[in-house]
């Protein structure tokens, strides 16, 4: 047995499905947080709890939710997704999504009011502003990217549920740790986990590195 | 005043010889048993300690886990004895003298279950070898556990020099987890797997799957208690560890066992050793 | 021209800024002053299109720029930030170096814009206007954070570049000199309400209404 290649191959799978959970998550939570952010309407404090009550969902339940959605006679069954590493991405969306929103959302409300009233009175589009607003809160933005995907890196409820955990297609690191421990391998389980966090530290140093670099 | 004292006195001595009935509680009341899931699954475990625990006193907190892990726990000194179905594993867990001895108590058999359609024709063949050769031909789905359990190794056994290599044979899905899970996955995918014929009973009723082949002598799967060695291990429950064994091999309980299962699934789910 | 017509601003039962009429017209400078609270920063905000109406029409024939009380420099350098802000590219570069020049920012063009102090970031806000092509300033205190040279420079490139845009101006101040220095048109608030109206000498000198009188002979010893 390889196991280099083998390990390998789920930090491969692990680091594509953050990526692509972090990602859409982010491009959905953001903007949706930004807007809800800078508005003043009748049902923000309601919305306001929406989002923060779902940060909250137990992943394994929001697993639960997916599974039956894309089970062969659910709803979606006919996409044929379960086991696989799309589904998984789709309930770490879920379980993200709130996340980015309410953090969003916050530094919004604190940091973008003025930011858009000066954009407005010097006439900057709409397109414009958004643009200015993201790059002006470089870091703040940053940190809501990194917990998204601490989150989404560190998951194991939701992915085991609808991933399957299956060999060389979607077992990740925490699933593959979870495995693991239930062989009885605990120290060998203990160093994946020490890998894990060592991925995590690495990806939250480059991307630091990235914003700092622009604002040099 | 006078008659709610006479009450209150009557409840207490009621209390009281309800007390008294009861056998006097062991020294050491709580017994760890480190067991795997497929044996928690089947549902056996909570149908027979009720009565060894009215009987004796004792209080059994069963830990289930993947065979592995559930030795590990032994080893680690978590528990009082175990309860698998890995005989190479057992051997080792005595040999390296964790465990005092080796008491296989039950068996039941493996079956090999599929899609109703049967696409790799299994139905009616001469031996789970030769079941597994067909899916292989056929290349049709397989779902096996991946972890090391007691389920896996007699899968691995039975495909002998041929084990599918799971990166490069698409069919055959190596899932690394229990038998509950693997069987929906099976379901879902259309897909055989080795399961004990237990928890495949106890779960029919959500899969879309059957009972293709069943009862070879290659599909035999032998239950053992092991009581963990107090010369190696600290803070060993012997007495419970021991009473529990005892009751476990017992006429009682083997009476128990055979009865296991009839009355939900119209036959025994397990058999007792003889002797 | 800017014309307002019954512009009501409430809140709930509370009316903070009632003004049946006012325009301001290009080449002209109108300057609101009033104490603190009577709504002369709503009137901008409602103007600026950053606060809205609870009533009233606001018609306005040109782009109107609108400099906040407290304006954010962005995290570029002082002549990024007005090189950001201007819509047209033709000889920016130019346009910007004189802007700088104007304002006394020249020495401070590559200096990280957050880091200026009160006034300088006043004068950038400025700065960041003047790049384009207005048809109305609506400034709010410009100087506010200025000491005395620094109110000077505000009220010269104000002056100058109305000269050579013939864009209206409508501004907020807490100074009687710098109303009489710019103002072609005074108009003075009070509880929302305009109070008094006239040109700066009129205005000062001669208020109409017992409360004008008040404010006017307070204001001057303040000032």
């Amino acid at each position: 047995m390889n196991m280099d290649s083998e390990l390998l191959q789920i930090i491969g799978v692990t680091l594509r499905m953050s990526f692509f959970s972090t990602v859409i998550s982010c491009l959905i939570g953001m903007p949706l947080g930004v807007l809800i952010g800078k508005s003043v309407f009748k049902g923000k404090r309601t919305i306001k709890k929406l989002t923060g009550t779902l940060m909250g969902l137990p992943p394994v339940v929001a697993g639960l939710i997916v599974y039956m959605l894309f089970t062969k006679y659910g709803p979606f069954g006919s996409f044929g997704l379960l086991f696989t590493v799309e589904v998984m991405v789709i309930a770490q969306c879920m379980l993200i999504i709130p996340v980015v929103i309410n953090l969003t959302e916050s530094m919004t409300e604190i940091n973008a009011k003025k930011l858009i009233e000066t954009a407005k009175g010097l006439n900057f589009s709409k397109l414009k502003t958004s643009l200015l607003l993201l790059s002006e809160n470089k870091q703040s933005l940053l940190s809501v990217v990194l917990t998204a995907f601490g989150r989404s890196i560190a998951e194991v409820g939701a992915v085991s549920l609808v991933g399957g955990n299956i060999q060389w297609k979607t077992r990740v690191m925490t699933t593959a740790i979870m495995l693991e421990t239930n062989k009885g391998n605990f120290s060998f389980a203990l160093a994946l986990g020490i890998i894990l966090l060592l991925i995590s530290f690495v990806v939250n140093i480059l991307a630091s590195a990235l914003v700092r670099e622009d604002e040099e | 005043m006078k008659k709610l004292l006479a009450i209150l006195l009557s409840v207490v001595m009621l209390l009281s010889f309800a007390a008294c009935a009861k056998e006097k509680t062991p020294e050491n009341p709580v017994i760890r048993m480190s067991t795997t899931t497929s044996v928690n699954d089947s549902g056996l475990l909570s149908y027979l300690l009720p009565y060894f625990e009215d009987a004796t006193g004792y209080t059994v907190e069963v830990q289930s886990a993947g065979t592995g892990a559930a030795i590990q726990k032994a080893k680690d000194g978590n528990a009082d004895l175990i309860l698998v179905h890995s005989k190479a594993s057992e051997e080792e867990f005595v040999s390296e003298g964790y465990g005092v001895e080796r008491i296989p108590f039950m068996y039941n058999y493996f079956v090999v279950v599929g899609p109703k359609s049967d696409p790799a024709g299994v139905k009616g063949s001469e031996s789970a070898a030769a079941a597994f050769a067909k899916i292989a031909d056929a290349k049709a789905n397989f779902v096996s556990r991946g972890d090391d359990s007691g389920t896996h190794k007699a899968e691995l056994k039975i495909w002998g020099d041929n084990v599918p290599d799971s990166k490069s044979d698409s069919w055959y899905i190596s899932a690394g987890q229990g038998m509950g899970a693997c069987l929906t996955m099976a379901s879902e995918k259309g897909a055989y797997c080795l399961t004990d014929k237990a928890t495949f009973l106890a779960n029919a009723n959500s899969l879309e799957l059957e009972i293709v082949l069943s009862e070879g002598e290659d599909m035999k799967n032998t239950y053992s208690l092991i009581e963990c060695n107090p010369e190696k291990l600290d803070g060993v429950n012997t007495e419970g560890a021991r009473a529990l064994i005892e009751w476990m091999t017992g006429k009682e309980c083997s009476e128990l066992i055979a009865k296991y299962g009839e009355e939900q699934y119209g036959s025994a789910l397990f058999y007792l050793i003889e002797e | 021209m800017i014309k307002i017509l019954n512009l009501k601003k409430q809140y709930g039962e509370r009316t903070v800024l009632n003004i049946p009429e006012l325009t301001v017209n290009k080449g002209e400078t109108v300057v609101v002053v009033g104490p603190n609270g009577s709504g002369k920063s709503t009137l901008l905000r409602i103007l600026a299109g950053i606060l809205s109406k609870t009533d009233g029409e606001v018609l306005a024939d040109g782009e109107i720029y609108y400099m906040p009380q407290q304006s954010i420099p962005f995290s570029k350098s002082v002549k990024e930030n007005i090189l950001f802000s201007a819509k047209d590219s033709k000889e920016i570069e130019k346009r910007c170096d004189d802007i700088l020049s104007e304002l006394s920012l020249s020495h401070l063009a590559n200096k990280k814009a957050k880091k200026l102090s009160g006034g300088e970031c006043q004068r950038l806000a400025l700065g960041r206007i003047i790049i384009n092509q207005c048809d109305f300033l609506l400034l709010d205190e410009p100087t506010s954070a200025m000491d005395i040279e620094g109110t000077e420079i505000i009220e010269s490139v104000i002056k100058k570049y109305k000269q050579e845009t013939g864009c209206g101006i409508l501004m907020t101040t807490h100074s009687p000199k710098q109303a009489k220095n710019l103002a072609d048109r005074v108009i003075m608030l009070h509880e929302g309400q305009i109070a008094e109206q006239g040109s700066p000498d009129e205005l000062l000198s001669n208020p109409q209404t017992n409360w004008g009188k008040k404010f006017i002979d307070m204001w001057k010893i303040d000032t």
